[in-house]
């Protein structure tokens, strides 16, 4: 006997236990009334939930996702439980083969044995991607991370501060990562915000090296901001700009070398005689073409393993799945032209399900890209995120030049010393913005600023994914050139800016184009003193403050038009910052890092007034690079 | 000259089966030919299984039809053969074209020879192969393109072609029989 749930998987009518491994707790499941039948058999109660599992439909021909009554209880307390349960003959296989892994786990015997013993039923429930199960063995594996905090099966140290940052469905994806190994590598596809960087940081951290990480040259300097922050002791070398001509001999087993696209495409040969442990490709969407320079030299680079990582769904766009693949898994697909024949014409122009669907089978265990949506439960409504980017040798040769002339002609006394002051300021934080708004040349936009190229990059993906943003500055100037840059870049189409030189209607009918109208705009540029706030523009999902404002509580106040009633998914909120900058001095003062007499940070009228009155040594001290 | 166009047969596991449908031999080819590859083309074939040693499917013409076809397994010496050349493959991979002829050349047989092959179809056709016949080899030929190791399920090398070692398993691939334990 058996009942249909939507889906169209039937329950067994028998009690069964599943572990769920991204948010590592237990579920109990099988029944209509699993809360009650888990109490009968002497199991802990846990939060009802509908459960997204794989499930036998009613005629057993397949099996197909159904989501399914269930209650959820954490990782300890199930194991706990199960070990001393007293197992019952009318209790599912499933439940059973946990009891006896959960005991042997209790006395500290091997489960390697028990592990075959554990049906499917056992591990059924939907990986986040919503097309995948996790094996027995990966399933067996999260239970052990998840009641001793670390991994059982190796030393290493819950305090290590890449494993406590790591959030349950982190440790899945890195397991799953580690694991790839054996068969190459994989994709990480998550989408953008779940934080893909510090999983691949915890594969690198606890593994031999060396290790190579190729990334676009604007989120170098992130790279080594969050390999410092959770795996302090690795050491990091760069091959970028200067540093390039330097031999690779130095490498210890420990290092990680940072590098840029632009190198992997002319150090091709010297990067293919290196035995990598690891390989990291970020923003892997810059090798989609398998035709070019870069995608031809990341195939001929060696490793134990291959990661690549992009944010952009890859899963439809045959030619850059083969690509990624091509450097992750070399022969999982084939030769090139054989793949476009078999898959591209029937899923690219037939758009035939079931050729999707096998391709899946051969894909899906290679590639994991998980929903921000899905996580929901486990994240916070609003994520917050800083982009630290890197200044071009154009803008430090301006931001230099432009603070020493200032400084050295003297900023004067009272009014005039205020009035400089404010000028200083506002040229370094255009030139972070971009150099044609301090000097203009009336030359190509990308390349000169590593916000704008960083930016760029990041409204592709949310565009791609199908997301939408709202994008922040407190500059006319700056969201005009935004507006030129990313309509020709990004969308194609003209995006829209919304600032205090508009009428009333024109902003209202822009605010509803982008709020309700079907085709609106995936993005839209805001002035921060226009439209700070007031405004209701929860169709986004991203925010992005394109410079900093001295008073954090303005740019909350901004994130809030898309973070506030209504919204029903989770926000997340990129500030960009330029290091080393006058941008940086303001996120250091809004973090409390550092402290300026004099200066109350909150209060937006005074700050840059009080900055007038620190003497010439504070301000260079403030503002200069070299920090 | 041959009929064999680009969406049925673009491997060599699929070849293997469309040439049941377009024999390279014959020179005109079969007139119920052009409506078997449009049964195929707009999904009219269903339910598709083949597992160790049979192939069943339902092709749903005017009404619908039950299709059968049964090929010799591989003894165990020839399965043991096949596990050696298939070694060194990736897991999971996909199987190309080297593999097959690798595959032959150890005295493999994979097409189906018309000699030790059974098949029926519940039609009153008195044409044999009927067009549903036809319709489900060239189905068949595109599983195989799409999903080479049919081939080798179909000699009884595996009933699942899911490898073992894989952290997350495609919907596809989870085994209906044992899903609860062992049946």
């Amino acid at each position: 006997m058996s009942t249909e749930f939507d889906g169209g998987g039937a329950l067994p009518e028998v009690l069964q236990a599943c572990f769920v491994v991204e948010s590592e707790c237990f579920a109990w499941w099988g029944v209509r009334n699993p809360g009650t039948a888990a109490a009968e058999a002497g199991l802990p109660e846990g939060a009802e939930t509908r459960l997204p599992l794989a499930l036998p439909e009613r005629a057993g021909r397949a099996v197909v996702a159904t989501e399914v009554p269930a209650v959820l209880v954490d990782a300890e307390s199930a194991v706990a439980a199960l070990a001393n349960w007293s197992s019952s003959t009318t209790a599912g296989e499933s439940l059973r083969a946990w009891s006896r892994i959960a005991a042997a786990m209790r006395d500290g015997e091997s489960v390697e044995t028990l592990i075959d013993e554990l049906p499917t039923a056992g591990h059924a429930a939907l990986c986040l991607d919503g097309a995948t199960i996790w094996s027995g063995r990966a399933a067996v594996d999260a239970v052990r991370h998840g009641i001793t905090g670390g991994d059982a099966t190796d030393d290493a140290d819950p305090a290590d501060p890449v494993e406590a940052a790591l959030r349950p469905y982190q440790r899945a994806g890195v397991a799953w990562l580690r694991a790839a190994a054996t068969h190459g590598g994989g994709v990480l596809a998550d989408e953008m915000g779940l934080g893909k960087t510090v999983q691949a940081i915890a594969v690198l951290a606890r593994r031999p090296g060396p290790h190579l990480v190729v990334c676009p040259t604007s989120v170098l300097g992130n790279w080594a901001r969050e390999l410092d922050r959770f795996a302090p002791g690795i050491d990091v070398a760069f091959r970028t700009g200067s540093a390039r001509n330097e031999g690779l001999d130095g490498l210890t087993t420990e290092s990680v070398v940072l590098t840029s696209y632009g190198v992997l495409r002319g150090d091709a040969d010297v990067l293919a005689k290196v035995g990598w442990d690891v390989i990291v490709l970020d923003e892997a969407q810059q090798i989609k073409n398998p035709d070019t320079r870069a995608a031809r030299a990341a195939r001929k680079l060696n490793a134990r393993l291959r990661v690549a990582m992009t944010g952009t769904p890859v899963e439809n766009r045959l030619d850059e799945l083969w690509s990624l693949l091509a450097f992750t898994n070399p022969g999982l697909l084939g030769p090139r032209a054989r793949f476009r024949r078999r898959f591209a014409a029937a899923v690219e122009q037939r758009r035939s399900e079931a050729a999707a669907r096998r391709l899946h089978e051969i894909v899906g265990p290679h590639v994991l890209r998980r929903h921000k949506s899905d996580v929901a439960p486990e994240l916070p409504a609003k994520i917050e995120s800083t982009v630290v980017c890197e200044l071009t040798a154009e803008q430090e040769r301006l931001y230099r030049t432009s603070l020493e002339e200032v400084l050295d002609s003297g900023l004067g006394s009272g009014i005039e010393r205020r009035g400089r002051v404010l000028t200083l300021l506002t040229r370094l934080k255009h030139i972070c913005n971009h150099p044609e708004l301090a000097h203009p040349t009336g030359g190509h936009l990308g390349g000169r600023s590593g916000k704008l190229d960083r930016v760029t990059e990041m409204l592709a993906e949310i565009v791609d994914s199908g997301e939408r943003a709202l994008v922040f500055t407190q500059y006319r100037e700056t969201g005009e050139l935004l507006a030129a840059h990313l309509g020709e870049e990004v969308t194609g189409r003209t995006v829209p800016f919304l600032h205090g030189g508009l009428s009333t209607t024109v902003r209202e009918e822009m605010i509803n184009r982008f709020q309700l109208d079907p085709d609106g705009p995936p993005m839209l540029l805001l002035s921060l003193r226009a439209a700070g706030f007031g405004l209701n523009l929860t169709r986004a999902t991203h925010v992005v403050h394109y410079d900093r404002w001295w008073n954090p509580a303005v740019e909350d106040q901004a994130s809030d038009r898309a973070h506030r009633i209504g919204q029903t998914r989770a926000v997340t909120v990129h500030t960009l910052c330029t290091e080393r900058s006058v941008e940086e001095a303001i996120a250091d003062l809004h973090a409390g890092k550092r402290d300026l007499s004099g200066i109350a940070v909150g209060r937006t009228r005074t700050v840059e007034t009080d900055l007038a009155r620190l003497g010439d040594d504070q301000l260079r001290a403030l503002l200069e690079l070299d920090r | 000259m041959t009929t064999m166009s680009d969406e049925f047969g673009t491997t060599a596991w699929g070849r293997d089966w469309l040439r049941l449908a377009e024999p390279t031999s014959i020179i005109r080819p079969d007139p119920a030919l052009p409506r078997a590859r449009s049964l195929a083309r707009n999904d009219r074939v269903h339910d598709l299984d083949a597992t160790t040693g049979l192939i069943e499917a339902t092709v749903r013409d005017r009404s619908r039809h039950r299709v059968r076809i049964t090929v010799p397994i591989w003894d165990e010496p020839l399965l043991a053969k096949a596990r050696t050349v298939l070694a060194d493959q990736p897991v999971g991979g996909d199987l190309n074209d080297s593999v097959h002829t690798a595959l032959k050349q150890a005295g493999l047989t994979l097409a189906p020879d018309p000699a030790t092959r059974t098949a029926t179809c519940d039609c009153t056709s008195r044409k044999d192969p009927c067009v549903h016949l036809l319709a489900t080899y060239v189905e068949f030929a595109r599983r195989l393109d799409e999903r080479p190791r049919l081939a080798l399920v179909l000699r009884g090398l595996t009933t699942s072609d899911t490898p073992g070692e894989i952290t997350r398993i495609p919907l596809g691939l989870v085994e209906v029989a044992t899903f609860y334990g062992t049946p």
